[in-house]
């Protein structure tokens, strides 16, 4: 006969989950969040020496090219890094030793979820003082002090990562041709969401005066991704609750 | 409660294959049952669907009187049949890690058991043989206090020398009621050690008993039975 079951307070297993996490995209991310400010550093060096005695002509240009290479890969590295978390901890290998841990789905999804939040600030404050770091020597644009852009790339970033996230889990459900089933799930995903927020933006449109739009716009969008990254997070974990075959 | 692992009517169809076929079984608690078959029998499977990595097609499973979930995970103890570790974390690392999510987690135990298999704390497990890994997976599985332990081939990739060691662990660290899963083909190092046995093929069980008494009634031993039950027909 089954036992019933006891409820439980989810946050201390949410908080292992995510200190786990943390940990773990830690050996990866901070080095190269550190190269991002050296390159940062090293550029502001060379522009200062250029400013100076006009003598370093050529190794500035290498450096800026190189840093906002470092720049980028940092942002791709990161959205690289916590969505090969998912895939690899829920639905690879090491799924074996994180499924049997006494931690619901749930709480699996929180814990990654809230790792993905908190290393969007690092990520994009490493950038942003990356850009003082340069601005110290030049007027780099005023555009880096507009929070607007900032919260849209954190929002950017959140959707990217829990797209693929359903992505890989909607992969996981097919038992052959994983790849093809995974470019069909990005295919009708992205057209679908991209109805939905033309259908939105029509009623925002409508709904809403010119002169707020036009000042909230980024905001209104941002906060339109992050309801379509719940979406995709709620779609995961029916996947993972009523779907899992670790096969 | 006298039955730790009951299955009805379990069914599971991957596509074409049917991996489990309608299963009934119940295994009863304080025992170390021998799960033995064949390759593609289905005993992989059956672990999986206790262990909650598998949805099954019909029927259910209990483990230890719960559906598959975190109320089982806390009374059972599952170690798959193949490698899940990460890779850059020490053996200290990952004993940490269990005792963190695992109240029964005995790490006393643990540190024992490395230092019997001078296995270091500090090793990476990046560094360790393929076979030093499922010791580590073994010991993190056996140091456990629970009711039930589901081991997939746990001694598949371990030398001979340390087999010896491992089945005897098992045996001395359990409870007097725990019960021990152990899928193996090595049906010869485990057999002194079974008291009840499951014979799966196809997806079928086709042979449940106590091992006393199955010795008796056949007049054979268990691998000697185990050889008649699959041996392959030649034209």
């Amino acid at each position: 006969m089954e036992k019933t079951k006891s409820v439980r307070n989810p946050f201390p297993w949410i908080w292992k989950i995510f200190k786990y996490e943390m940990k773990n995209s830690a050996r990866i991310l901070l080095p190269i969040y550190f190269i991002t400010l050296v390159t940062a550093f090293l550029c502001n060096m060379f522009l200062i020496d250029k400013i100076e005695r006009d003598s370093v002509f050529g190794i500035l240009e290498i450096f800026q090219i190189l840093y906002y290479v470092v720049l980028i890969t940092s942002g791709v590295v990161t959205v690289v890094v916590l969505a090969r978390r998912f895939k690899i901890g829920l639905l690879g290998d090491e799924a074996y030793l994180n499924l049997m841990l006494p931690v619901t789905i749930g709480e699996h999804l929180c814990g990654r979820i809230l790792s993905v939040v908190a290393w969007i600030p690092v990520c994009l404050g490493t950038g942003f003082v990356s850009l003082l770091i340069l601005s110290a020597t030049k007027s780099v644009t005023s555009e880096i002090y507009h929070f607007d852009l900032w919260f849209s790339l954190a929002a950017i970033f959140i959707i990217v990562v829990l797209f693929a996230d359903l992505v890989n889990a909607v992969g996981h459900l097919a038992k052959r041709h994983r790849t093809i089933v995974k470019i069909v799930a990005v295919t009708v995903i992205l057209s679908a969401t991209l109805r939905i927020l033309v259908g939105v933006e029509d009623i925002v449109r409508d709904m809403v005066e010119f002169e707020f739009r036009y000042k909230y716009n980024s905001y209104i969008i941002s906060l339109t991704l992050l309801v379509f990254s719940a979406i995709y997070g709620v779609a995961t974990y029916f996947i993972l609750k009523y779907r899992l075959n670790l096969e | 409660m006298d039955s730790v692992l009951e299955c009805f009517n379990l069914t599971k169809k991957y596509l074409a294959k049917t991996a489990l076929d309608g299963i009934s079984l119940s295994v009863p608690k304080g025992t170390v049952v021998g799960l033995l078959g064949p390759n593609g029998s289905g005993k992989t499977t059956l672990l999986k669907l206790a262990a909650g990595l598998l949805q099954p097609t019909e029927g259910y499973i209990t483990v230890c009187g719960f559906d598959p979930g975190v109320e089982s995970k806390e009374a059972s103890a599952y170690q798959p049949d193949r490698v899940y570790l990460n890779d850059w974390m020490t053996v200290g690392d990952l004993v940490k890690m269990m005792s963190d999510f695992y109240h029964d987690f005995r790490t006393d135990r643990a540190h024992e058991m490395l230092k019997d298999l001078n296995i270091e704390l500090d090793s990476k497990l990046k560094s360790l043989s393929k076979g030093n890994k499922e010791k580590v997976q073994l010991i993190l599985t056996m140091s456990r206090d629970v009711k039930l332990y589901m081991l997939d081939e746990p001694i598949g990739g371990v030398d001979p020398a340390a087999r010896d060691y491992i089945l005897e662990t098992i045996i001395a660290n359990r409870d007097k009621d725990a019960t021990v899963i152990i899928s193996t083909h090595l049906i010869s190092d485990i057999e002194p050690f079974l008291n009840y046995v499951l014979f799966l093929k196809d997806g079928r069980l086709i042979r449940q008993g106590e091992t006393d008494k199955i010795r008796t009634e056949t007049g054979m031993s268990i691998d000697a039975l185990f050889r008649e039950d699959f041996k392959l027909r030649q034209n």
